[in-house]
Parts: C-alpha cells; structure tokens; sequence
C-alpha cells in the first residue's frame, strides 16, 4: 500500500510540467534583466553595466549617464519589453482559440486596424494624448477583428483555419491600404512611417504609465484563463463536453487580446512575427499547455523584443534601423518554416 | 423514467432542418449504439443530448431537468462526450490530456488533488494507455489515441457517456478494444453508454437497446433482435440484408447485403 502510494506521487509530476515550467521562467526572467542590462548599456554613449545599476537605484540628475539612462534608454527598453510581452501573449492567445498554428495579431488584422486608427487620429485629431491614441487603437484592432471573423464565418462551414487566415490576410491587405491612402490624403506618410519605423525610440514614463498596467493586467487576465485556453484548444466540442462556458471564455479571451495588441500598437506600430514566432519557440520548451505557455510567451516576447530593439539601434548606428525590419528579418524565414512543417504534417 | 431524454427535439443546422419532432429516452445502465445513414441525423441527436448543440426547439433533460438550464459544469460532472475524432493537440502528453478530465470538478487555478490523481490514474489503467502517460498524444496511433480520449472522458467520472462513431479510422482488432472496453464499463460499472456507429454488426452485438434513425426521425428501437431485422434494414439503409445468428455470441449479424433498386422510384411515389 505504502508502496504503490509513493509511486503514485512519484508519477503525478508528469501531469503538467512544473518543474520545466519554473526552471525556463526563471531563466527567461534573468535573461531579460540581462539583455535589458546590455541593451542599456549600448548605444551611442557607452555605460558600464554598473553605471546602469547605480543610476536605477541611486539616480542622480547631476551625472549625464545617470540622465541618459533615466529619460531615454531605460523606458525605451521598458517600453520594448512590455510591446514584445503584449504581442506574443496575444499571439499565444490566438493560436489556441483559433487552433491555428499561424494566427498571429499582424495576420489577423488586429495590427493593420489598430495602424489604420493610428492613421486617422494623426489625420482628424492631431492634438490626442497618449491615452486617446491607446484606446482608439484598441477600438481599431477590434474593428479589424470583427471583420476577420465577420468574413470567415459568413460562408458556409463556419470558421475554419485556413479561413480565419485568408480572411485576416485580406482584411490587413484593406485595412493597411485605407491607413496608407489617409496618410497620403493627408500628407501623414512620414509622421507615420516615423511613429511605426522608430519602433520603442521616444517612450516615456508617461506613456509607460498608461501602457504597463493595461498590458500587465492584460497578462494577468490571460493567466487565469490559460487553463480555459487549453480546454479551447481541444476544440470547441470537446470544450463544451468538459463543461465549459465556450462564449464567455472565447469573449474574455477576445478582448485580452485587442487590448493587448492595440495597447502594444499604440506605442510602437504594428509589427508582425513576434506574436506568431515566440509562442511556438515557448512550445518547444515548455510543451502545449497554455498554463506555461502564457507566462513563458510574456517573458521570452520582451526577451526577443529587447534584443531586436538593442540590435536595431547598434547595427547601423548612428542611424536606427526600423525594428520591425529587424523581427521580420527573423521572422520570415521562421513562418515558412512553420508553414512547411505545418504542410507536412497534413500530408 | 431515465436520467436522460429529450422531448419535442428540432434541430437545424442554419435553414435546413435536420431532425424533427424526435423523441427519444436512453436507458439507465444499459448500453444504447445509435445506427442509421449518413446525414440522417444520428451524430446530430448525440450532440443535442450532450447540450453541445442547442436544439431550435424541445427539450433535454438530466435527472429532471432541462440541460439548458443547468450550471455545465455541472452536467459535466454526469456525462460526458467523446466527439467524434477530436483533434489531438500537439506535444501534450497523454497525462496532461487525461488531467484535463478533471476540469468539471476544478475551482480557480485548478490544482489536481490527491483524489484527482487517483481517478486520472484509474482512467489511465483502465484504458490501458498509463505505459504510454508522458508520451506525446500525436505520436500515439489511431488507437492508442482513441483510448486516451475515452480515458480524459473516465476520468470525469460521469454515469453517462456518449461517444460519436468511437471506432472510425480503427482497424478491426482496434475497434473491438474500444468496444470490449465500453461493454466492460457497463458490466462492472453500470454506466450508461450511448455511442452512434457504422458497423451494424458491432452495434447490435454490443448493444442492449439500438435505435435506428433515418431522415431526422427514430425508424425503430428496441433489443438488437429487434432492430436488426430485414424490414428495419429495408427501410433505414435500402439494403436487402441476409440477416443470421452470431455463432458466438447469439446476436443477430448481417451476413451479406444488396442494394435495393429503384428506391428513388418508390419513395417519389410515396
């Protein structure tokens, strides 16, 4: 009896996986202090990693590194990592509730909506603050997803993949288009190519104010549903079997991933592939329960963010290469090879 | 009266309408399999009966009351629903999948409990998938992975179960482990098991009531003796079927069958 007891608590770890779980958390989290480190540390002027340490904690407005840290590369950096958090968390999001292994905020028009707003705020009211900007960019992405859905389930057989992803990339193709056919209206081409070019360049602590709890909040959201997720991805059949409420879960889930993207928009413009490439790399890791893959997406989204940032800003200095060239660049290669994994399996 | 029946059941998909005026009530204990043509209907009632689907108008009932009504993790807790060929995700393994049983019974963040544990273990032997627990489900065949479905289904511990064609895409000693599973469910359990299936064979061999449906509506139910007759068979698939005993287990078989000719002719006349 004692026997077969301790092998039963023996074998419950394998039921999910903590140990992992915790261990590439752990490490995801000194990875991202450490690149946050460098990133800081590089750039124009270069700072000792110790000067970094001693501004943050003892920030003296007298010393020019102290000043360069505080008001520019610091929230900068912050300002990357929260973007890189909120993207991929949404991603991971998507993928699960569409059981899309491509989904992903820029391929399903979320970021084209919220870019298209972004447009028509610099066109009709120019004077908006940060926070009017945030919340017409959710209301942008949220028309931008509406549509998405609108489409692929208007014809017969309902919402399938490959739908929602023809659907999304029809619908970023018009949305994108209008927000490039306002700019040029308006003579906005280059404001705006500025604000989604410069990427995290020019954050401030006021807009992190607003940003960080939205999107923090949003994660926290996102974590207490991961477990709704996962039964989601099941299918919504077997979902429904287990006795969970599919429309409240997927409406919740829904709306953490507008706010997610258009608050992740509003700041640095749409840039695509961190939300589609950093869950599937967190997958590798940590397996397909969403419990692991929410907060690890978080971590691994800023890590990836913050380096892409750094190396965007050193590569080519002192001039700054947009960052979403920079994820693109890693991007691309990495959807196609998804897509002719995802081929393959099919076949 | 049994724990499960519905009343008055019309069921639509969009504009067509697939199942009408049905009424139906699934014996307790007993294993009822759910036979009839493509499209007639049949995955359709298993769905409504499990609430995943809403019918247009009727009623469903679990212990007396209406399943619309009732809390869904609740009757989460009293049956269960294996759908047919779910989709298995990738890179969780057959633990994770089968822990995810317990979700009726969960609160909050959804730590498994000592009792939790037991009953995914219990699942897990029972199917006889535990060699295969910290293996991904996707690298399992079509048979493993059919038992580790029906084990997260055990492990909502419910009386009834309702499963949609459990044995498509099995091979033949494949789909008898499925069904001598269920049969041993029901024997030493007493569950309540409803499952929709081609084989006739297999459905009146392992069944205690059959029904057979055709054009959204139940042509006949009753024993299997019952059911598989050369009328019912006639009527429901338009075959022209040599019915025998089974040697082994004395249930009626379909030896051979025909296709009936000019059935489109007579039904115009009807």
């Amino acid at each position: 009896m004692f026997k077969t007891k301790t092998k039963l608590i023996k074998e419950n770890k394998v039921y999910s996986r903590p140990a992992v779980g915790t261990a590439i958390l752990l490490l995801g989290f000194a990875l991202l202090f450490l690149s946050i480190i460098l990133a800081i540390s590089v750039g124009a002027a270069k700072i000792q990693f110790l000067t970094v340490w001693n501004a943050v904690i003892n920030y003296d407005p007298t010393r020019e590194a102290d000043r360069i840290i505080m008001s520019l590369r610091l929230p900068r950096e912050l300002g990357a990592a929260i973007v890189g958090a909120a993207f991929a968390v949404s991603g991971a999001i998507m993928q699960g509730m569409t059981r899309n292994p491509l989904a992903d905020p820029g391929l399903l028009g979320l970021n084209a909506g919220a870019s298209l707003a972004l447009a028509c705020v610099f066109a009709f009211h120019t004077e908006a603050n940060y926070l009017t900007v945030m919340i017409l960019s959710f209301i942008g992405a949220g028309i931008g997803a509406m549509l998405v859905f609108g489409l692929g389930s208007m014809s017969r057989g309902g919402l399938t993949p490959i739908r929602i992803t023809l659907a999304g990339a029809a619908v970023s193709a018009l949305l994108s288009s209008l927000g490039e056919g306002i700019a040029l209206y308006f003579k906005l081409s280059q404001d705006l190519a500025f604000w989604t070019a410069g990427g995290v360049s020019g954050t401030n602590w006021a807009q992190l104010k607003i940003i960080v709890p939205v999107v923090l909040v949003g994660i926290m959201v996102a974590v207490m549903f991961s477990r709704q997720l996962t039964i989601l991805s099941f299918g919504e059949e077997v979902a429904r079997g287990l006795g969970q409420r599919t429309l409240y879960t997927k409406i919740v889930l829904m709306t953490v991933v507008l706010i997610l993207a258009g608050a992740a928009v509003s700041l640095v413009g749409a840039i695509a592939f961190v939300g589609l490439m950093v869950p599937h790399i967190v997958r590798f890791l940590v397996g397909t329960d969403y419990r692991w893959i929410i907060p690890c997406s978080a971590i691994f989204g800023s890590v990836l963010m913050v380096l892409a940032d750094t190396f965007a800003r050193t590569v080519n200095a002192p001039y700054e290469t947009p960052v979403g060239a920079v994820v693109a660049m890693i991007g691309v290669p990495f959807f196609l090879y998804l897509a002719r994994k995802g081929g393959r399996k099919r076949s | 009266m049994s724990r499960l029946y519905a009343e008055d059941l019309q069921i639509s998909y969009g504009e067509q309408d697939i199942v009408k005026d049905l009424n139906i009530s699934i014996p307790d204990g007993k294993i009822t399999t759910i036979i009839g043509p493509n499209g007639c209907g049949k995955s359709t009632v298993l769905k409504t009966l499990s609430r995943i689907l809403n019918p247009k108008s009727g009623v469903v009932y679990l212990d007396g009351k209406a399943v619309s009504k009732e809390s869904t993790k609740k009757i989460a807790q009293k049956m269960a629903i294996l759908p047919q060929s779910p989709d298995s995700p990738e890179g969780l393994t057959v633990g994770e999948l089968v822990s995810y049983g317990r979700f009726p019974y969960q609160k909050g963040f959804g730590k498994l409990t000592k009792k939790d544990f037991e009953v995914i273990d219990w699942a897990l032997d029972v199917t006889g998938v535990r060699e295969f627990k910290d293996r991904s489900v996707d690298a399992l065949s079509g048979g493993q992975r059919q038992r580790v479905w029906i084990a997260m289904a055990l492990a909502q511990e419910t009386d009834i179960i309702l499963l949609d064609e459990p044995t498509t895409y099995l091979d033949l000693s494949h789909q008898l482990e499925v069904l001598e599973l269920l049969y041993q469910l029901n024997r030493d359990e007493k569950r309540t098991i409803v499952m929709v299936i081609h084989d006739l064979n297999h459905a009146a061999r392992f069944a205690h009531h059959m029904v057979a449906m055709k054009d959204g509506s139940i042509m006949k139910e009753g024993t299997a003796d019952e059911v598989m007759t050369r009328t019912v068979l006639r009527n429901v698939f338009h075959i022209d079927a040599e019915i025998g005993v089974d040697p082994r287990t004395r249930k009626p078989v379909c030896l051979t069958y025909d296709l009936i000719k000019n059935v489109k002719l007579v039904e115009n006349l009807a």
